[in-house]
């Protein structure tokens, strides 16, 4: 009862940021943004899922932890930007994602370069799971990049009409089964919203997605059948994430507000 | 009695889904034939993947990297009204750290088949 308890808090902590960090584009930058063409990324750092579980032995608690590389078999970052470019295409900008536009290699390029930028701004090791380094701080996602790769894709994307880059971050991926059965699926991430003219960073909202299953508290059952259940709760959490109805206030604000970065 | 026991026992030795020594000892992989698939099905993702020489290399120690133990130990108790007791615990459990120690990588080429599996210790 006391782990379904901090649960239960951890959610409600979570759901808190997602509140207390919101903010809003002005209806002029709302306004400006939909004059104009807007690219898509959708990308996770490392492909990788971090586990820890739970286990109860009788006298004692012992949680164990571990970490495991799914890049071998799964990539989602172009499939989740065509999922994240038609969500955000629905308010009524004109989208596309990276790939759609620009040559592979300038994207794969910048997506390595971030990934890099992304290990080096790190807050630290998770304390928790040896090896597996944490986000950036929330600062970091609020300055406007400065790396070779960027400023390149920059350049690329305002020469084929891009003035805005709509980007969904993510650092990786937990599974953890606490007790009770339950496999909780957990994606940490970032969305921005970068004017490539005026290079800055117009937007940005903290965000997390969670699933939750009862697999009888086993992990390995994310990973069965081609990562079957992994995948459906990332591709649930991402819809949710960028849901109309939950972007829209944010982007399509209605009320004067002054209240951007 | 004996199925309390019985729940005891089963729950001190109940299987973690990180450890997998067991089905890597045991897996039933076919070189020049079994596909990635096969290979999540049988042992599940690998800890590490590299690239050498266009070949894939999935890296598995099947072992938990960090195992943190809870043991609570009753250290004292004060009486709050006639007939409760507030009792304290202290945490005497400690961590353990492991050294990422390779048990099995499993070779894999371009058709994503696997190509060779071996035990690097």
């Amino acid at each position: 009862m006391r782990f379904f308890s901090l649960f239960v808090l951890f959610g409600a902590i979570l759901s808190g940021c997602a509140v207390n960090s919101a903010n809003r584009l002005s209806v002029d930058q709302s306004m400006d943004m939909k004059r104009e063409k807007v690219a898509i990324n959708y990308f996770l750092a490392e492909k990788k899922i971090n586990y820890i579980e739970t286990l109860y032995r009788v006298l004692w608690l012992e949680t164990k932890s571990s970490s495991m590389d799914f890049s071998g078999i799964w990539n989602p970052d172009d499939l989740l930007s065509d999922v994240v470019s038609s969500s955000i295409g629905k308010l009524d900008f004109d989208t596309s994602t990276l790939v759609s536009i620009l040559d592979h290699d300038v994207v794969n390029d910048y997506r390595k370069a971030l990934k890099i930028d992304y290990i080096k701004n790190s807050i630290g090791e998770n304390p928790q799971i040896p090896g597996v380094k944490l986000a950036p701080p929330n600062e970091y996602f609020k300055k406007y990049p400065d790396f070779d790769a960027f400023n390149t894709l920059s350049e690329a994307l305002l020469d084929k009409g891009y003035s805005y880059l709509f980007e969904y971050l993510a650092s990786d991926i937990y599974g953890n089964a606490p007790g009770y059965g339950m496999v909780i699926v957990t994606m940490p991430s970032q969305l921005r919203i970068l004017d490539l003219k005026q290079k800055k960073v117009i937007w940005s909202n903290i965000t997390t997605t969670h699933e939750i299953y009862q697999m009888g508290g086993d992990l390995q059952k994310l990973e069965h059948n081609n990562l079957e259940k992994l995948k459906e709760a990332i591709l649930i959490g991402v819809n949710e994430v960028v849901a109309q109805d939950r972007l829209s206030p944010m982007l399509l604000n209605k009320v004067s507000d002054n209240s951007t970065n | 009695m004996r199925v309390t026991i019985l729940i005891l026992i089963v729950l001190l030795f109940s299987c973690s889904s990180i450890d997998r020594r067991g089905d890597i000892e045991n897996a039933n992989l076919i070189i020049g034939k079994s596909t990635k698939q096969d290979v999540i099905n049988s042992i599940g993702l690998p800890n590490k993947v590299e690239i050498k020489e266009g070949n894939e290399f999935w890296i598995y120690s099947g072992k938990e990297l960090n195992s943190d133990f809870f043991i609570p130990l009753p250290v004292g108790a004060k009486k709050v009204s006639s007939n409760t007791y507030r009792v304290y615990f202290a945490d005497i459990g400690h961590e353990i750290k492991y050294d990422f120690e390779p048990i099995c990588v499993c070779v894999f080429n371009k058709e994503m088949v696997l190509i060779n599996a071996f035990d690097p210790r």
